[in-house]
């Protein structure tokens, strides 16, 4: 994996299985892919990990920038007396992505398969055949053949993933894969730090990689109060629907056309100063970007903006479909683009960025 | 040959909605072991083993080989596509499910789901309809317009995987399960233990009316035939008359649509030999080829299922414990000479 880079990388990241609380892995493989590198890497109780990129001096501004290294998952909550197992998901996963879907579990021997279960189609009532499963009503089917040959491999508490494979489609356009959301922003530091290692920046760069982003924006408020940041980038994906029959106002933003900049999601208000630097930063650069058109969801800025006294904050998000499911799809130009935009940010003006540190409305 | 698992996983690694048989590669199978192999016009095979003593009667063992799946219906923009289905394939499995779309060539597509912030409270737990969903190319509608026509199937994306206890999951076991089993356990039978010439039917459009194997009966009218296929593996919440257990071999199914006689040989052959068999009720018919067989084409026929679960989903579960289990009972069957008799005779 060290060797690897851009989406090869992200292939790598999202083939690991670390759902929120179990990110141990990803954190492990980051550490290694960074080794050699000048940064200095810290891990915190929480298990989020700091890599520090000291600048020349020439400014005292600290800029955060910052992924989750968790994806969403599920526990197990029982295990009926036929050997399935309840769960619940951790994370938002709609009901309609669940059923029929092969999952990962880490058990107590290692990685094993699991399905979820479904009533066969034929025995549905009418009103089963309309109707979404809960996760609630679903069951988790490893070929255990009663509780106790089940506890032999998993107990209450067990967390497990999608299992889904990274698969390049499109004419080799995009991508599809499970923790997309946020593997691909983990992947894109790992770009920025090792492609730069050469160069010094004016501030002080912290790259954070943080835990529990899909249960609580938790892990980041930690790394904010250590790293107590002037700017934090918020690296992200965000759920769009650029799909056709959607009208064009409800698409949130459109893959292949460069991160999605947030001027207010469900826990975020971002501080317009802040928001119009980056898309003006990405048009000065020839970047594309683009506002994020919709007032949905939410991620790790709704921590960091509102964390000490206020830090100004953008989220920048890469245009993902099926946020949330086996089958999170980006376009691949938009992994460069974010890339690029977020180097370009990091090299703006230091003048420039004290004003932008100081947030605020236009 | 390759080990029965091997043998049902690379048939199951082939995709064959329902019109499209015969468009999966013969070397998937052991047609050297046989004596004759056909094709026909529907898009049936037929794969014939001699017996080695004169005038043997002829026995038809069929298993269908096609799967549900989805039929494009319409070219849209950014390369989306507009589909009706083929079969019955359980709409709970397909948003953001990977699948095939069987185009010029095959293409990796995603099944669309609709994402949370546009859906009302109302309609928050409804199940998407064949009509709404929408099937994610990647491609430029240009693109998706050379590549793809009206008309072109599309299957789930092939996952396979080892659960505990010999259970595992694949796309396609419905019923390419039992298709191994048949040409598995009949090409390795000895001639000079064969009462019957056996013909083992690989039928066409299942999933679409029975058709195909309709057909195959009249065509190759042979004295009794036994229909393999996979039935619904008992869980809790389903009602346990419609299910068989799983881990307890094959079923045979008592129903008034089909041949009696030759159904109550098989449980006594089974009980004599002391192999597991399970028995469910199916009236007034089982839903399968088996009764389209008796009443079109006036043969006697019994059906034989193998128990699995998720049944039109892309992780259908079997036992490989009841795999081997059905192929030793249906190699106990076939070479019994007290098989066929009562009605065929």
């Amino acid at each position: 994996m060290k060797n690897l880079y851009g989406t090869e990388l992200l292939r790598e990241l999202c083939d690991i299985i670390a759902p929120s609380s179990a990110e141990a892995p990803v954190a492990d493989a980051i550490c290694d892919i960074l080794k050699g590198t000048s940064v200095e890497i810290t891990r915190d109780k929480v298990g989020n990990v700091v890599a520090l990129k000291k600048g020349n001096g020439k400014s005292d501004l600290k800029i955060m920038v910052s992924a989750h290294m968790d994806e969403v998952g599920f526990i197990i909550t029982g295990i009926d007396d036929d050997g399935r197992l309840s769960f619940a998901t951790a994370g938002g996963i709609d009901g309609s992505v669940l059923g029929a879907r092969a999952v990962k579990l880490i058990s107590s021997n290692g990685i094993i398969n699991g399905v979820i279960s479904v009533k066969p189609i034929h025995l549905l009532s009418p009103d089963e055949k309309k109707t979404v499963s809960s996760a609630n009503d679903l069951r988790i089917d490893i070929g255990a053949k009663s509780k106790e040959d089940a506890e032999n491999f998993v107990s209450v508490g067990t967390v497990g993933t999608f299992a889904s494979d990274f698969v390049r489609f499109g004419d080799g356009k995009m991508l599809r894969g499970k923790a997309i959301d946020d593997r691909f922003g983990c992947a894109v530091m790992c770009d920025i730090i090792r492609e730069n290692d050469n160069t010094t920046f004016d501030c002080d760069v912290y790259f954070a990689f943080t835990t529990r982003e899909e249960i609580s924006f938790s892990g980041i408020l930690t790394t904010t109060e250590q790293i107590s940041p002037d700017i934090a980038l918020v690296l992200e994906s965000t759920a769009v629907a650029d799909l056709a029959d959607i009208p064009h106002h409800s698409r949130v933003a459109y893959t292949g056309e460069g991160p999605a900049i947030s001027f207010m999601d469900r826990g975020t208000i971002y501080q317009s100063a802040v928001y119009d630097f980056v898309l003006k930063t990405a048009k000065s650069n020839g970047i594309k970007a683009q506002p994020k058109r919709f007032v949905s969801g939410g991620n790790d800025a709704a921590s960091v903006h509102s964390a000490l006294g206020g830090i100004a904050t953008a989220a920048i998000s890469i245009p993902t479909r099926y946020l949330h499911s086996a089958s999170c799809v980006i376009a691949e130009e938009d992994y460069y683009s974010t890339k690029d935009l977020i180097l370009a940010i990091i090299k703006s003006d230091v003048i420039q960025l004290s004003e932008v540190a100081k947030g605020g409305n236009r | 040959m390759l080990s029965l698992k091997d043998f049902i996983l690379s048939l199951c690694s082939v995709s064959t909605v329902s019109g499209t048989e015969l468009l999966a590669d013969d070397s998937l199978f052991p047609s050297d072991l046989f004596d004759k192999v056909e094709k026909d016009d529907i898009g049936n095979r037929y794969f014939y083993k001699y017996s080695a003593r004169d005038n043997a009667p002829l026995l038809m063992i069929d298993a269908h080989f096609d799967e549900v799946g989805l039929v494009v219906s319409e070219i849209l923009e950014n390369g989306f596509l507009r589909v009706v289905t083929s079969g019955q394939p359980d709409m709970r499995a397909l948003p953001a499910a990977p699948l095939i779309v069987h185009g010029k060539e095959d293409i990796f597509a995603v099944a669309a789901s609709t994402p949370p912030h546009l859906r009302s409270i109302n309609s928050e737990n409804k199940l998407i309809t064949p009509e709404e969903l929408l099937i994610d190319t990647g491609l430029t509608k240009e693109r998706a317009r050379e590549l793809i026509r009206v008309g072109d199937r599309i299957s789930y994306a092939k996952s396979q995987g080892n659960l505990l206890n010999g259970k595992f999951y694949a796309q396609g076991l419905d019923n390419k399960s039992t298709v191994a089993i048949a040409l598995y356990t009949v090409s390795n039978l000895e001639k000079e233990l064969m009462p019957y010439n056996v013909c083992v039917v690989l039928s066409a459009k299942e999933e679409g009316g029975c058709v195909g194997a309709r057909l195959a009966a009249k065509r190759i009218s042979p004295d009794a035939a036994i229909v393999l296929d996979v039935g619904f593996g008992a869980s809790p919440d389903i009602d346990s008359k419609k299910c068989i257990a799983v881990d307890s071999g094959a079923a045979i199914s008592y129903s008034s649509a089909l041949d009696r006689p030759m159904t109550q040989n098989i449980v006594r052959i089974a009980n004599k030999r002391g192999l597991q068999l399970q028995t469910i009720v199916e009236n007034p018919a089982p839903g399968t080829n088996a009764e389209y067989i008796q009443f079109a084409a006036g043969v006697p026929a019994v059906l034989l299922s193998l128990p699995l679960y998720n049944m039109h989903t892309p992780v259908e579960v079997i036992s490989m414990d009841d795999a081997e289990s059905m192929s030793e009972l249906l190699s106990a069957i076939i070479t019994d000479n007290s098989l066929i008799g009562g009605n065929a005779k």
